[in-house]
């Protein structure tokens, strides 16, 4: 038969027939490219997914540790303002004068015969720069001048008090009945150790 | 109950919504090995000389559809000639589609529509000679308001048009499926290339196709037809229209007075055609051999008789339904033959394969 001339001018023949038109292949490497696209932006989204809840959990442990770093703070202040008052206080304690050990040398020099009657430091504040020790006593018998004048010589010879005390002197020496009445004053005018 | 459905499955409905009748044709099978007409009907809606209203004429769908008792939801129908433009043009050889898009680019050179408000579809004719990478092309576009109209007219009886066709290229196509074996039948010679006039008279309009040997050259609608003899008849007789009808449409011999009529009006179409043939002859270099003459003007008794003695080319009255099968029609294929030039669109698109 000879071929007849294929005119149709129903829309609807026209949508049917490109509903039956087999799809159009779309080529391997753009579905390679769409498949790798779409399988690296659900990795990326499952790292970010993963990031995100990381910052989220060190977010609220952050906030969970303000107060403790609050206190941190409150108490390395409070430390430092300790260690500086300990400072102080060590200054002040290395730089005061003890006593018990010179107190103990001074009652083993002191001679048989000698006694003290008063010991007066002024000023009192073992930290001050220049310190007088004002030993008064008596000697009775009959070597109580000798015996105050060893007194003297050992005090000088005492490197507890030479290192403290830079002048011994023998202030007065007077005559009660048969007892010596003696002054001795001790000074220092630097800190000592 | 099963048989029924099966056998209703393969049925085809045809409807030529014409410009004084609906043709309905119920075909089965494929052309041509076992393509058998089942049933047909052609309902007048112009007694008057006047047409139908849209109402009118889905209410005589309705009532014709629930005579044949037809239950498909697809539908093949055919747009008139006179509201189409058909060209042929040469466009480079490439693929249908590729076609489509290279005409809808450009539809406004070839026809004078507005491509916005138009419908259109092309075709190559393979068979058509052309420059080397040329190719011939049929090209056929419509008002979108016709179009719109034919389908909201089938919705209205919950049809769908599946083909939709234009009338002169379905004359075309049944002639090219028929005209062997008519020749043949009628014992008459082949004609390779020469000229052949196709004319398909129908009621308001005639379409003239001219064909060099089975390719087409050109197609034209006439503003003339069956109603043109009608009105002329009552004019001379000084009769009203349903009664000029009437007298018209009587079987057998025409009266002498319609006979004159209809001579007459034969005669202006045969004038148009002649001038059409000129014009061959002139940039092709063929003349007119032979008139094929269909429609309802054809199937008067002696038109092709009038037509050879008035153009003066031998005349055939085509029976496009030559290798189809009308037995099933039992007691109606006398009617049916007297009628079947007016059934010729419809063959022409009953004939063809959906394609899908």
């Amino acid at each position: 038969m000879y071929p007849l001339i294929e005119i149709n001018l129903s829309e609807e023949f026209e949508r049917l027939r490109k509903k039956s038109m087999p799809r159009k292949q779309v080529p391997a490497a753009l579905g390679i490219a769409i498949a790798v696209t779409i399988a690296s932006l659900a990795v990326f989204y499952v790292f970010v997914y993963i990031q995100t809840g990381q910052l989220s959990r060190t977010k609220s442990q952050l906030s969970a540790l303000s107060k403790s770093l609050s206190d941190a703070i409150a108490y390395q202040a409070q430390r430092d303002s300790l260690r500086t008052r300990a400072g102080a206080l060590d200054a002040w304690h290395a730089a005061r004068t003890t006593w018990a050990g010179r107190w103990l040398q001074l009652a083993q020099l002191t001679p048989e015969f000698v006694y003290l009657a008063e010991v007066l430091i002024t000023p009192a504040d073992p930290q001050a720069n220049s310190q007088r020790l004002l030993l008064r006593g008596k000697a009775f018998g009959a070597a109580g001048e000798s015996d105050v004048l060893r007194f003297v010589d050992n005090l000088k010879r005492a490197s507890l008090f030479t290192n403290c005390f830079n002048s011994v002197t023998l202030a007065s020496v007077t005559s009660e009945g048969t007892e010596k009445v003696f002054t001795l004053e001790v000074q220092r005018s630097a800190t000592a150790p | 109950m099963l048989g029924l459905w099966k056998r209703k499955r393969g049925i085809t409905l045809t409807i030529d919504v014409g410009s004084s009748a609906l043709k309905f044709l119920v075909t089965s099978g494929s052309y041509p090995d076992n393509f058998v007409v089942r049933d047909f009907r052609m309902v007048h809606t112009s007694a008057a000389g006047k047409q139908l209203s849209a109402g009118d004429l889905s209410a005589v769908l309705r009532h014709t559809l629930s005579q044949l008792n037809i239950a498909t939801p697809d539908v093949r129908t055919v747009i008139s000639g006179r509201q189409a433009v058909v060209r042929i043009v040469e466009l480079p050889r490439t693929s249908r589609e590729e076609l489509r898009k290279s005409v809808a680019f450009q539809l406004s050179r070839y026809v004078p529509l507005n491509p916005e408000e138009s419908v259109f579809d092309c075709a190559a004719l393979a068979q058509a000679p052309a420059r080397d990478g040329w190719q011939k092309c049929m090209v056929v576009a419509s008002r979108r308001t016709v179009v719109d109209a034919i389908n909201e007219l089938l919705r209205t009886v919950n049809l769908t048009a599946l083909m939709l066709d234009v009338e002169p290229i379905c004359v075309i196509n049944a002639f090219l499926a028929a005209v062997d074996d008519f020749d043949r039948e009628e014992g008459i010679a082949r004609i390779e290339s020469g000229g052949i006039g196709l004319l398909h008279m129908g009621s308001a309009h005639t379409d003239v196709c001219i064909l060099r040997g089975r390719v087409p050259v050109a197609c034209r609608s006439l503003d003339m037809g069956e109603m043109d003899v009608i009105k002329d008849y009552a004019t001379q007789q000084r009769i009203e229209y349903p009664e000029a009808l009437a007298a018209y449409q009587q079987a057998g011999e025409m009266a002498p007075e319609v006979r004159t009529a209809y001579t007459r009006c034969l005669g202006r179409i045969l004038a148009e055609v002649k001038t059409s043939f000129e014009y061959c002859k002139r940039e092709f270099d063929f003349s007119c051999e032979r008139l094929y003459l269909t429609g309802g003007m054809a199937d008067k008794v002696g038109a092709a008789a009038l037509a050879k003695d008035l153009h003066g080319v031998p005349a055939f009255r085509f029976n496009p339904f030559v290798k189809v099968e009308v037995n099933a029609l039992d007691q109606r294929i006398g009617e049916f033959r007297a009628v079947m030039g007016a059934f010729t669109p419809a063959l022409g698109v009953a004939i063809r394969a959906l394609g899908l």
